[in-house]
């Protein structure tokens, strides 16, 4: 059940990042004094809604790599970068066929590349984050001699 | 939460009452910890048994598949799995891994090494690896 309600969580994640990519998408797309009038067919953006959703619970899915403690964490971002792009890659075949990704391979790529530094470089952000907090309260409590 | 603290020194038996919400896990612990009455392991060393008190342990750790019961200059055999001796532990051991067990205040501070592995740094510079999600029970432990 705690599996089911992080996984449900990670695809909420998701829809926050793919929303946040649509807007990008959109600014870059339409002129920017066109921006107020720009629209999004509600089909397209349930769409959107729905793989973001699943593309959140797959890098879930994903992080258990990051589970397996007798590898290095090189060796897990390494695997879990690459199995994480042949799911990218094979979703876009999916959606736009292969001539799309055959002419467009340099974008779905770095598309794949810019979502995957956001997701982990926020991970391990809070990571080393957490570990600064922790360290500085040890600090304090060797200092004090707890 | 709100603590409050009656202290008489002549009360005939000491008792503790919570009044809570929920349960939860650090309410366990806490009370597993009010109410054992052991603060000792035993441990075995060639042969004989020592009682080894939790004070004085750095870290529990399989090596080999054998438990085994670090302090600051002994390595004891703990007769029995991590799962179990991690029952009878106080609230300042952390599970740091699946093979190992942190005294925290024994902890000097963690590093994050070149492969990106975490190792904590005990006071007298054993390294014991932290695997990336036990940091959220270290930091709940240090109160942060």
């Amino acid at each position: 059940m705690k599996k089911i309600g992080q996984l449900l969580v990670s695809g909420l994640i998701g829809i926050g990042i793919g929303m946040a990519w649509i807007v990008v998408q959109i600014l870059m797309e339409c002129p920017w004094k066109n921006l107020a009038n720009s629209t999004l067919q509600l089909s397209e953006f349930l769409f959107w809604v729905l793989t973001s959703f699943l593309i959140g619970i797959f890098f879930a899915l994903a992080t258990w790599i990051f589970n397996n403690d007798n590898w290095s964490l090189r060796k897990q971002i390494i695997i879990n970068f690459f199995v994480c792009l042949v799911a990218w890659l094979i979703f876009n075949f999916f959606v736009n066929g292969l001539r799309v990704i055959e002419k467009r391979w340099p974008i779905v790529i770095g598309d794949f590349i810019l979502m995957y530094a956001i997701a982990y470089g926020t991970y391990f952000f809070n990571l080393w984050n957490d570990v600064k907090q922790i360290n500085t309260k040890l600090k304090k409590k060797n200092d004090k001699g707890e | 939460m709100k603590v409050e603290f009656n202290i008489d020194p002549n009360l005939s038996e000491e008792k503790a009452e919570f009044w809570l919400k929920k349960m939860t896990s650090k309410i366990k612990r806490i009370t597993n910890e009010l109410t054992s009455k052991q603060d000792f392991l035993w441990g075995y060393q060639d042969g004989d048994a020592y009682a080894i008190k939790f004070s004085e342990i750095l870290v529990i750790q399989v090596e080999d598949e054998k438990t085994m019961i670090c302090t600051e200059g002994d390595v004891y055999i703990f007769k029995g799995r991590l799962y179990q001796v991690e029952k009878l532990l106080p609230s300042n051991f952390v599970t740091t891994s699946r093979s190992s067990i942190v005294n925290y205040h024994f902890i000097d501070h963690l590093e994050i090494i070149s492969s990106g592995n975490i190792d904590a740094i005990l006071e007298n510079g054993l390294r014991i690896q932290v695997a990336r999600r036990k940091i959220k029970v270290l930091k709940e432990r240090l109160g942060l």
